[in-house]
């Protein structure tokens, strides 16, 4: 199908990759010398370049916002304002890197949890009957105290 | 057990405690001494002290318990009077944080009796090789990560109420959180999927 010279067809289907820079070098030529001769494509091309870049600023400032950690990590314990969720929920749709950072917080935390809880599942302490009978008995012994020592 | 006071929110129980209940005050040992002793076990407190520091900490929150105003800074309180109590116990005996983690088969001896039901015995040694990497991880952070994360993913308070405890706010909460979280990344990695 790519053999030989490009077709307008062809071109409307590589010309997204094209742009992103996804095309092997023989290809990326063959699109440019289409382009070089076909004024329909060069337009096409400049309008979802201009498109194709905004949206790329755009990403990369969201993403920027919120290479803090702490902020990711704050959000995943719902522990941030709701104007900074919302932020961060438009940003994960266009980054991975986001959500991958996210992905690991929550495993790490889930990891955590397990073994907390089991570590200490079927662990039994009783020591409040203890606790009481020594505040019980300080206070006889301070009650005691007073009475002897009055003068 | 006393079912009197079984159904009442710890809220509930706080505010009859500080009138004098003395049931109320057993059930709020009872349900907290669990959080205790675990915290003072990820903090990094000498096996053979653990029960006694938990008493000790258990015992000041039965005494002191007409002081606290506001039930909600319960959890904050609580968690002041076990950091308090456990670095009074480091200071009096002299010694320094202890910060690196022991080789495992010292650790392993030293190692307070837990029961496991675990059943599977290869599942079983997998448990304690993971137990005790976040163990020796949580131990490898600097107390005030350490304290935090615990007082986080252990006890499961707010940030807000993490502050209160620590004497800090949010934002150094938040950044320690963080911080201690990239570091047990680190430290944990060939568990994390
Ligand atoms: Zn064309």
């Amino acid at each position: 199908m790519l053999k030989g010279n490009l077709t307008c067809e062809d071109i409307s289907k590589l010309i997204l990759s094209y742009i992103d820079d996804k095309l092997s070098q023989d290809k990326r030529n063959r699109v440019a010398l289409h382009l070089r001769n076909c004024p329909f494509c060069m337009e096409k091309y400049r309008v979802i370049k201009s498109l194709f870049d905004i949206i790329k600023q755009k990403n990369i400032r969201r993403a920027k916002k919120f290479q803090q950690y702490r902020l990711l990590s704050a959000y995943c314990d719902n522990e941030v304002s709701q104007n900074t969720k919302e932020s961060i929920e438009a940003s994960l749709a266009l980054s991975c890197d986001l959500v991958h950072r996210i992905l690991k917080i929550n495993s790490l935390k889930k990891l955590l949890a397990n073994n907390f809880e089991e570590k200490f599942a079927d662990f039994e302490l009783n020591l409040e009957k203890k606790v009481i009978e020594r505040l019980k008995s300080e206070g006889v012994v301070n009650k005691i105290r007073k009475i002897f020592c009055k003068d | 057990m006393n079912y009197k006071v079984k159904n009442n929110t710890l809220d509930e129980l706080i505010e009859m405690a500080r009138k004098g209940d003395m049931e109320a005050l057993e059930e709020i040992i009872r349900r907290q001494q669990k959080n205790v002793f675990a915290t003072l076990y990820y903090l990094n407190a000498k096996p053979d002290e653990i029960m006694d520091l938990t008493q000790e900490v258990l015992f000041k929150v039965a005494k002191n318990i007409k002081k606290l105003k506001n039930p909600r800074t319960f959890k904050s309180w609580l968690n002041q009077i076990i950091i308090n109590q456990f670095y009074d116990t480091l200071r009096k005996k002299q010694k320094s944080v202890k910060k690196v983690c022991l080789d495992a088969a010292q650790e392993d001896k030293k190692e307070f009796d837990i029961p496991d039901f675990a059943s599977n015995p290869y599942q079983k040694a997998l448990d304690k090789e993971l137990e005790r990497a976040i163990k020796c991880s949580i131990h490898k952070l600097p107390d005030p990560f350490k304290m935090a994360i615990i007082m986080r993913e252990l006890q499961g308070l707010s940030y807000e109420e993490i502050a209160r405890a620590t004497n800090s706010n949010i934002g150094t909460v938040k950044s320690r959180i963080a911080r201690a979280r990239l570091k047990l990344q680190e430290y944990l990695k060939p568990y994390i999927s």
